[in-house]
């Protein structure tokens, strides 16, 4: 007991520690492996491949978005900075006058400077390493887009809208995770239903209706046709002074997509709860069960809901990392100024930096989220543990 | 057939299959008839005909005088008189029985002609009760095919002109026009010397326009909801049918060999599904700029991962059968043997997978489409979608140019996603009720 209260603690700290100073977090991390060796090598073990699995994922993200850059993006870039140049001596009609003939070898060198002073004339693998330090680290510079602080730092910039994309999609996920959860429950006790029915019905329109087709109905409805809620935004402009006028105001551009979010998502958690469930019941030892004459209560908890547990947090976590990636769209479609919107401002003005630093946020939270549960799955599924 | 036989005995399987087959059914149909609009579909100026983001006619029956509808008109007569010598007179008369309280959005005027030497003259006349205004009189050399009364400069200044001298007070040539329920006429003359061949139709912009109303450039959106049809449903169906295929020939040959082969496989699996799919796919649409095949392609390749795990698992535990074992010992090949035994084994669970996929694809291919990085060549529901976003559908109420293609795109997703629940049902035993 005093052991998993030590790891717990050791791992918080060397979690956090992680993100503030890294370095020392080593420390932590190392003396957390010291432990579970000497307690739980096959845990361990275990966990460390699933660890390096997702570093080899990352890595391998990151190289395939960094050479797809470097093959065409290069090429555009290029040709973008050609035509910048152009631009520039041709708006000075004195030089124009003074070169003459010889006009277009000055654009050229003039662009060939620029070129390889922002590294392009090599081949995209000889700025490998350096390239994916800097993206690792985020230490990049923008190319376009500025924080609302106006650095360049890419570090800055999504960090500025990544609190923005958990307050939206964290808090909805959650609310749909408890009312899916919940009617699911209700579903598989009480199968045919009204509720069962209506579980059913809500699953479909989960899986058939695109969320930010939901959304511009709604915004068509409730914005601009009934104009209860704004169109989109976080904030109004200008946005309001006092603290909790601000907050009215920030909760009333939340409500539209996170009612939308939660309407189009819940069926399909109360379906998948329900199926688990009801595939749990019909298992044989809760036939065993309700043959010793346990009771009702003890045969939910401890033999339908507990080993149904695995697939249900699957399905969180997995609902997660989908709404991660889902929200591009509906953040555009809202124009919720979080990493989704960011990510699609970044491709539309062709900020490579920008691209880069969120594809690689995108695969880590993808990954972390992945081996959280991968370590959850361990710790809940005792026949893994052993 | 066993499978698709206890299919339609599930109720939403028999409700998945009936919608495909009535969307199917839909498909063939509308591609044969409306095949000609698939080239028109970025033409804005053979849709620039049509008025632009007019609601459905049937919207008539909350107003019925407010609802102009969309119509040609054929002359009523044609007069051909023959004036002094070779010089000749060609009046087409229209008869426009206007019934309504409101103006229609435009009246447009098209005419051909072809002549020799000289260009005959036209002149347009309209005739209303108590009135009479020249709205053209040019030579056919100077005047486009389509003379729109709003928009042509010529035609509007002696409209508006008139109604000046008349203290009409109207913005519009249309509205000074057409002020009041009654009979007009439009005339449109041909005066020209030696042969000269002439046409005239006219067609009266409405206020509301066939099944499913126009979008900003005129399109029908019922033609286009139509067409979206077959796209949606070879889109989605041909992208699962990939997926599907692959993830079974990655699955059996990990299930089947097992050992480092296996482990491999896995590991690359496990890495694959780590992968975020839809911001590499916004990437890779952006770099390749795919047309509609290629980008069923890349979609399946970030979908296949889920087959390949049930197909694995089935194989692991197909491979130890009795039946496996006792061909392997009269020395049958792998190749033979997972042909023969395995495949048709999983082939019933690998269409489940078909129909489960069809949803995700579609609803994939409709985002990419919206976020405008599809094939542009296509009329597909994803594109009408970017199209209403861009050009403010939601800001106009233009809810007759957002709801049929998300309903569509629902519908079909819907049969799908039936079809796979109930096949889910039936190869799972367990979840069947009792």
């Amino acid at each position: 007991m005093r052991l998993k209260i030590i790891t717990l603690l050791l791992f918080i700290a060397a979690s956090i520690l992680t993100f503030t100073y890294p370095i020392f977090s080593l420390i932590f991390w190392t003396s957390l492996l010291v432990i579970g060796f000497k307690y739980n090598k096959q845990l361990t073990l275990m966990i460390l491949s699933r660890v390096v699995d997702s570093a080899i994922v990352l890595l391998i993200v990151l190289i395939v978005t960094v050479a797809l850059f470097g093959g065409t993006i290069a090429q555009i870039k290029k040709a973008m900075i050609y035509e910048s140049v152009k631009r520039t001596v041709m708006s000075n009609p004195q030089l124009v006058e003074k070169l003459g003939s010889k006009i277009n070898e000055v654009i050229k060198k003039l662009a060939e400077q620029q070129i390889k002073a922002q590294g392009l004339d090599k081949p995209w693998y000889m700025n490998l390493p350096n390239y994916l330090l800097s993206v690792v680290t985020l230490d990049l510079r923008s190319q376009v887009l500025t924080s609302n602080s106006g650095s360049r730092l890419v570090r800055d910039i999504i960090m500025e809208r990544l609190p923005n994309t958990i307050l939206l999609f964290t808090t909805a996920t959650i609310i749909t995770a408890i009312v899916g959860i919940a009617l699911g429950l209700v579903a598989a006790r009480k199968r045919g239903s009204f509720i069962d029915k209506f579980v059913t019905f809500a699953a479909l329109i989960s899986a058939s209706f695109p969320m930010w087709w939901i959304g511009m109905l709604s915004i068509e409805i409730f914005s601009y046709q009934l104009k209860l809620f704004p169109s989109g935004g976080m904030f109004s402009v200008p946005p309001p002074k006092q603290p909790l006028a601000l907050a009215l105001d920030f909760l009333r551009h939340l409500t539209l997509p996170l009612l939308t979010i939660v309407a189009v998502s819940f069926g399909g958690w109360a379906y998948v709860t329900r199926s688990i469930l009801v595939g749990a019941t019909k298992e044989d030892y809760v036939l065993a069960a309700k043959a010793r004459g346990l009771a009702e209560r003890v045969i939910l908890i401890r033999h339908i809901l507990r080993p149904s547990l695995p697939p249900i947090l699957t399905m969180v976590a997995l609902s997660i990392i989908a709404s991660l990636s889902g929200a591009i769209i509906t953040e555009i479609v809202f124009n919720w100024p979080g990493m989704g919107l960011l990510y699609w401002q970044a491709i539309e003005t062709l900020d490579v930096p920008v691209i880069l630093g969120l594809t690689y946020m995108f695969t880590l939270i993808f990954v972390i989220t992945m081996l959280i549960l991968d370590v959850l799955y361990i710790i809940l599924e005792p026949r893994l543990r052993r | 057939m066993e499978t698709l036989k206890e299919l339609l005995s599930y109720k939403s399987g028999f409700i998945g299959i009936a919608l495909i087959v009535v969307l199917s059914i839909a498909a063939i149909y509308s591609y044969l008839a409306f095949q000609k609009y698939v080239g028109l579909w970025r033409n804005t100026n053979y849709w620039s005909l049509y008025p632009s983001a007019v609601p459905p006619e049937w919207v008539s029956i909350f107003n019925p005088s407010a609802a102009v509808p969309t119509k040609f008109f054929k002359p009523i007569n044609i007069l051909k008189k023959n004036l002094y010598g070779s010089a000749m007179n060609i009046t087409y008369i229209f008869k426009i029985n206007y019934k309504w309280s409101v103006p229609p959005n435009d009246i447009k005027i098209l005419i051909n002609a072809t002549y020799k030497k000289f260009a005959p003259a036209v002149i347009i006349k309209i005739f209303g009760k108590g009135f009479k205004v020249t709205a053209i009189q040019d030579t056919m050399s100077n005047l486009p095919n389509v003379i729109s009364l709003n928009n042509y400069d010529e035609a509007k200044n002696n409209i508006m002109n008139w109604a000046n001298l008349n203290n009409i007070n109207a913005t519009l040539p249309t509205a000074a026009i057409f002020r009041h329920k009654g009979t007009y006429y439009i005339t449109v003359s041909f005066i020209g010397l030696g042969k000269f061949k002439a046409s005239a139709k006219v067609l009266m912009d409405g206020t509301v326009y066939g099944l499913m109303g126009t979008d900003v450039f005129g399109r029908d959106i019922f033609i286009y909801t139509m067409l979206g049809l077959p796209y949606g449903l070879l889109i989605g169906i041909l992208t699962s049918i990939i997926a599907a295929t692959w993830g079974t020939l990655y699955g059996l040959a990990s299930g089947y060999f097992g050992g480092w082969i296996d482990r491999i496989m896995q590991r690359i699996l496990d890495v694959w599904y780590s992968i975020p799919g839809l911001p590499l796919l916004i990437l890779l649409t952006i770099l390749l700029k795919p047309n509609i095949w290629l980008i069923m392609v890349l979609i399946a390749v970030f979908s296949w991962m889920g087959v390949a795990k049930v197909v694995r698992s089935m194989v692991l535990q197909l491979k130890n059968e009795n039946y496996v074992m006792a061909s392997k010992a009269v020395g049958a090949t792998s190749g033979w043997i997972m042909i023969k035994h395995i495949l048709p084994q999983i082939a019933p669970f690998m269409m489940a997978q078909v129909a489960l996929g069809v949803p995700g694809a579609i609803l994939t291919e409709v985002s990419l489409d919206f976020l405008g990085l599809g094939d542009p060549n296509v009329p597909t529901w994803g594109w009408m979608l970017h199209d209403a976003n861009v050009y403010g559908a939601a800001v106009n109420g233009y809810w007759w140019w957002v709801l049929p293609p998300g309903i569509m795109t629902a519908l079909v997703a819907l049969g799908f996603a039936l079809i796979g629940y109930a096949m889910d049902v039936i190869l799972n035993p367990r979840l069947r009720e009792v």
